[in-house]
Parts: structure tokens; C-alpha cells; sequence
């Protein structure tokens, strides 16, 4: 079974006015495990693509399935709590709560979904420590390096154990060592963890680490390449 | 738990401006309560001053005299009913008094008086009536042509003590009388209406020109407690059962109505405080939701709900309400019952203080329910001016928050 899987998906800005399709016309699969990217120039409907994928947004026609579920007639408190247990995000910027420690951030999603305390507490140190945070665990945001907030981010929707995880540009905020860094913590967690990464990018530099490439071009589905 | 400590760390992301709000809602809490306080206490001296000094707690007349003012009019008694009058349990002092319409006149002026035959001693139990004197002395020794004005009268008199003014009245059977006496004191109560058309002389004295013995046209009651005048009433009746026995509220209906309107200003003054810290509140929230909204739309793509995110919001307005409010009640209340206790001296406003018969120092006084009120009022307040802000941030939307 797909993890996600959308149907003539569209999003459709001024429909009434000039008509701006940020997304047309895409149907596309991705598998449990999958490391995949979407890259695209500026303006492509990246984003737009994984907001509708992850039930931030609704698509004006076509269908999203995600775990077997149709998100897309979902209504609005539900979505949030399925987002709550099936999906992981990572955004670009603005992560992390800047009044909570870097473990207090990485918990902050077990802790909504009522996970309990010592589980908790084990999970997330043991992810923590896994991507070299291990003596971070009490430092604020505010004190973490770019790079470090990325990945207490990514920790803190891998440890409430999602579907899979959307990362809208995670390294677009990073220099070049700290992305590839970031991309190598995340294709282990794949690796390790069986997780599904979904992430875009514009940074060719990152693009190599993908198995799976998806191409967009003005909303629509330019190319779709699976590497080895 | 998690929500708690974010939302206490929350609100010292911006430390200055939560501090002058904790500051604004603890000096208006502690401005409300002393200024409520004092107000109160001003009331209550000049409410006590009015009720022990001049109407004291319980009144006896003959039931006509309360309208017709006639000098036969008299309550029969001889000074043994006095007596036993005082012995009655719960009452403090009593004394009897004649009282007449008169004209009195000096050299220069003439003019009417209100005019009291006294028994100087019991008058004084239960009025402290000597207090008020500003020059000579209290009607004292054997019964005497001496006489007390105010200081008022004695100035539109043009008198001064040991001057003589003739006073003209009828006796019991309608026979115009005059006497002459001689000025021995001058008071000042502070009612100046007062001071102006009363005169205090020895009833003896008074009582053999009006040719009415030793009856008496008012018994006024000191009780104990003005709480337990119901208990005194009945006995004072059964002791007089032919008379009008009245209490002060009963003398003084309007006396009521302004001592529970004063309550009533103190709320209302507190309420307006209390608007004025629910609109700081407000805007600070406001502000606060304004510059994390896009922290509110992540916490909101992340899965947080919309009732814990109403919650996060609302709990931060509390926690800078109370916060403030905590300190600023108990300091409000610490404050007031030490000047309660130790007294606030007012004297360089005396004569302002003089004007409203109110006592140099004053005592602020606290209903010991307003703090309990005060903390419901903040507690009502924080709560709607919580609410808007955290509706406000329930109206973000993720995607909106999150794009760049
Ligand atoms: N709220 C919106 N209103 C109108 N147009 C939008 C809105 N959001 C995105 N777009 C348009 O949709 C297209 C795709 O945007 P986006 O998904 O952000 O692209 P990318 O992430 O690939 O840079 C762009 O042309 C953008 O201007
Ligand atoms: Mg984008």
C-alpha cells in the first residue's frame, strides 16, 4: 500500500480572476521508506504540493490519501489530529519553540499526542544523542546553531513515530556543511529507522542524496526518477 | 503541564512591557483598595460622628412632639427612668434632653435656635458632646444661666464667651418667656448648619422656665453595638409604653441610603480601574499574539489543537493578571490595615475635613469582604480580556503563518 498517494490533485489560486495553478494536475505515489525529493525552480508549487500532502491546505479538485485516509474532505479539527499522529513536519524556518529546551522541543509532539513520560523521555534522548545532541538536550534555540535547531526538528517528528516526514527546504537556511550534514542525519534515520522522508529543495547540492527525484515544473509533474 | 510552563515562559519573553503590565494591575489594585479604603473610612467617621455624636443610636419622644415640636409635648418621667434606662443590658449611655424652638438675640443680631435643656454629665456619656468645644468650658457645677453655641452663631451674634444673650420661647402654657444667659462655651462640631441653630443649655434651669418639672421631650440611646439595636428596642418600649421609640435609621432614613451608596462607589471606582487594566491587558496580548504568529501557526500545523492553543494563549493573560494581582492585593490589604490601625492624619486638610464633620484622622476601613469581591472582579476580568486575544490567535491559519 502507498503511504501517500494523490489523484488529479489541483490547487488553483484567483480561480475567479487571473487563475494561478500552483498545482495541475498531479497524480502521483510514494511507498512506505522512501526517500524522496521534489525540487523545482522558485515558485514550481513545491510547497503547495507537500502543504496539500500534509493536510495543511486543501486542494481545490483531485484527492490526497495518506495511511489508507482521505485528508482532503477531512474536516479542519481532524485534520489536526491526524496530523498530530500520522505526520511529521519540518519547515523551514521558525521549528522550534524558543521558550523550551532543545529536549522540551524535540518531546513537544509525544507530549501532545498524551505519550508517556518515561517513553518519552527515553525515545527522545536516544534520537538526540543518535544525531549528536546528546549534550545539548537543555539549551534553548536561541543557543543552537542553525544546522542544530534542524535537527532537533527533525527529531522531534521522528520520535512521535508518523507515517512519514514532510521537510519543506530544511537546508535552505544552512550552509553547506551543515545541509549535508542534515541530509546525512535524515538518510540514516531512513535507513535505520525505516522512516519515510518526503523533502523539496532547490539546492542541487542536496539533490544527490535522494532515491527518488520528482520533478516539477509551473505545478505540473515535469519528470519522476528513481536512482539507485 | 507542558502548556502551563510554556505559557508562564511565555509571558517573560518580553520582560519589560509583562512587568509594567504586572505593575499597572498590582498599583491599581493597591490605588483601588486605599483609595476605596479611605474613602469608607472618611464615611465612617463622619457617619459614626453624625450617628454616636448627634442622632445617637435610639431616640424616645412623645409621639407627637416628632412633628408638632410642642412644648407639652413631653415624655413624663423623673430621672429614675433615666436610670433604668442605662441599666438596660447592652445599652452604654442615655440621656434625657428638653428641646424648644426659641429666638435668640444679642446686641446686634437676632435669630432662632433649636434650643437643648442638657444634663451635662449623661450628655457627655452618650454624645462626647465636650469634645467639640473650641473656647470656654462645658456646661459644668450647679445648674446655671450658661449657655453653648456655635461657633458660627456666635459669630453672626457677634459674641464671645461670657457675653449675654436673651433667649425668648413659650412655656407649657403658651406664655412668652425670656431669659438671659450668659455664653460659657463655643463649639464646633463640623456641621456647620448645625453649629449654626443650636444651643445647649442646663435642662434644671431650662426645665423650672417652661414650667414643665422634671419631664424631658427626647431620650436619646448609646448602645453597645449598633448591631443589637433590636435587642434593646423592645425593653426601651415596655420601660416607655406610651412614646415613639425610633432608631437612627429610622430618624435618619437618608443616613442608610448613603452609607450603602458608599459601599457602592468603592466597587463602582474599582470597576473603572479594573476597565482600564482589562484594555492594557488586552492590547498586550494582542501584541504578544501578533509577534508570535508564526509560532502559533506551527504549533498548529504540528497537530496542537485548537482548545490547547486557546488555552496557551488565555493561561498567559492569567498568569500576567494574577501575577500582578496577587502581590497587588495583599499589599492593598497590608497597607489599609496598618493606616486602619495607625490612622491616617489628615490635619493639613482639616479644614476641608472640618467641612465634611469628619475627624482630622481617618481610619481607612475595609469591608473585609472587598478583598474577596476585588479577587472575583480581577478573576472576571483577566478571563474576558483573555478571551479575545486567544480567539484571535485561533484565527491564524497554519500555511499563512508558516510561508515565509
Ligand atoms: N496564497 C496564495 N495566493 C496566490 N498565489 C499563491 C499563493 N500561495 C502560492 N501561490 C502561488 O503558487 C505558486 C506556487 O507557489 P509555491 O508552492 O510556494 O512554490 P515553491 O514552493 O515551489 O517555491 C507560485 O506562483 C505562488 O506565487
Ligand atoms: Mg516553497
Amino acid at each position: 500500500m502507498h503511504v501517500i498517494e494523490t489523484s488529479g490533485l489541483y490547487k488553483i489560486y484567483n480561480e475567479d480572476t487571473v487563475p494561478v495553478y500552483a498545482v495541475n494536475d498531479i497524480s502521483i505515489q510514494f511507498d512506505p521508506k522512501e526517500f524522496s525529493c521534489i525540487i523545482g525552480p522558485s515558485g514550481s508549487g513545491k510547497s503547495t504540493l507537500l502543504n496539500l500532502i500534509g493536510g495543511l491546505d486543501t486542494p481545490s479538485r483531485g484527492t490526497v490519501t495518506v495511511a489508507g485516509k482521505r485528508i482532503d474532505t477531512m474536516s479542519e479539527s481532524n485534520r489536526i489530529r491526524f496530523r498530530l499522529e500520522h505526520i511529521g513536519f519540518v519547515f523551514q524556518h521558525y521549528n522550534l519553540i524558543p521558550v523550551l529546551t532543545a529536549y522540551e522541543n524535540a518531546a513537544f509532539i509525544m507530549q501532545l499526542q498524551g505519550r508517556g513520560e518515561k517513553e518519552t523521555r527515553e525515545r527522545v534522548t536516544g534520537l538526540l544523542e543518535q544525531v549528536g545532541l546528546g549534550n545539548r538536550l537543555n539549551s534553548r534555540p536561541a543557543e543552537l546553531s542553525g544546522g542544530e535547531q534542524q535537527r532537533v526538528a527533525v527529531v522531534r517528528a521522528l520520535a512521535s513515530k508518523p507515517d512519514f516526514i514532510l521537510a519543506d527546504e530544511p537546508t535552505a537556511n544552512l550552509d553547506t556543511k551543515a545541509a549535508f550534514n542534515l541530509l546525512d542525519m535524515m538518510k540514516q534515520l531512513n535507513e535505520e529507522e525505516g522512516i519515510t522522508f518526503l523533502f523539496s529543495t532547490h539546492d542541487q547540492r542536496v539533490i544527490d542524496r535522494a532515491k527518488r527525484v520528482v520533478t516539477l515544473v509551473d505545478g505540473t509533474l515535469h519528470s519522476d526518477e528513481h536512482r539507485k | 503541564m507542558q502548556l502551563i510552563k510554556m505559557a508562564w515562559r511565555n509571558i517573560w519573553r518580553n520582560k519589560v512591557r509583562s512587568l509594567a503590565v504586572m505593575a499597572a494591575v498590582f498599583l491599581g489594585l493597591v490605588a483601588g483598595m486605599y483609595s476605596a479604603a479611605l474613602v469608607e473610612g472618611i464615611m465612617h467617621s463622619r457617619f459614626e460622628n453624625f450617628i454616636e455624636n448627634q442622632i445617637s443610636h435610639i431616640q424616645i419622644h412623645h409621639p407627637d412632639f416628632i412633628r408638632e415640636n410642642e412644648v407639652f409635648q413631653t415624655v413624663g418621667g423623673d430621672m429614675s427612668g433615666l436610670e433604668s434606662v442605662q441599666k438596660i443590658p447592652g445599652v452604654n449611655s442615655a440621656t434625657v434632653r428638653t428641646r424648644i424652638q426659641c429666638m435668640i438675640a444679642s446686641a446686634s443680631h437676632t435669630g432662632g435656635v433649636e434650643l437643648y435643656g442638657i444634663r451635662p454629665k449623661s450628655e457627655n456619656q452618650t454624645t462626647n458632646f465636650s469634645r467639640h468645644l473650641v473656647e470656654g468650658d462645658y456646661l459644668k457645677g450647679e445648674a446655671n444661666n450658661g449657655i453653648l453655641i456655635g461657633e458660627s452663631l456666635a459669630e453672626k451674634l457677634k459674641v464671645g464667651i461670657g457675653s449675654r444673650i436673651v433667649l425668648s420661647y413659650q412655656d407649657k402654657a403658651n406664655n412668652l418667656v425670656s431669659g438671659a444667659f450668659i455664653v460659657r462655651g463655643i463649639f464646633n462640631s463640623g456641621f456647620n448648619r448645625y453649629d449654626e441653630s443650636t444651643a445647649f443649655v442646663f435642662q434644671d434651669y431650662l426645665n423650672e422656665y417652661l414650667g414643665i418639672g422634671e419631664d424631658f421631650h427626647e431620650l436619646a440611646v448609646l448602645a453597645e453595638d449598633i448591631n443589637d439595636l433590636e435587642s434593646i428596642r423592645p425593653a426601651l418600649q415596655q420601660r416607655f409604653p406610651e412614646s415613639s421609640v425610633r432608631t437612627w435609621n429610622e430618624i435618619e432614613p437618608a443616613l442608610e441610603i448613603m452609607i450603602t451608596s458608599s459601599d457602592l462607589f468603592s466597587y463602582i471606582f474599582i470597576i473603572l480601574i479594573m476597565i482600564g487594566l482589562a484594555f492594557g491587558l488586552l492590547n498586550t496580548m494582542l501584541m504578544a499574539v501578533f509577534e508570535r504568529t508564526r509560532e502559533i501557526g506551527m504549533l498548529m500545523a504540528v497537530g496542537m489543537n485548537r482548545r490547547k492553543v486557546f488555552l496557551l494563549i488565555a493561561m498567559e493573560t492569567l498568569f500576567l493578571s494574577f501575577s500582578g494581582a496577587a502581590i497587588g492585593l495583599l499589599v492593598g490589604y497590608l497597607l489599609v490595615a496598618w493606616f486602619a490601625k495607625r490612622g491616617l492624619d489628615l490635619s493639613a486638610f482639616s479644614d476641608v475635613m472640618y467641612e465634611l464633620g469628619v475627624d482630622a484622622v481617618v481610619h481607612p476601613v475595609l469591608d473585609p469582604n472587598f478583598p474577596l469581591v476585588l479577587a472575583l472582579i480581577v478573576i472576571a476580568t483577566a478571563l474576558l480580556s483573555a478571551i479575545y486575544p486567544a480567539i484571535k490567535a485561533l484565527s491564524l491559519s497554519p500555511i499563512e503563518a508558516i510561508r515565509k
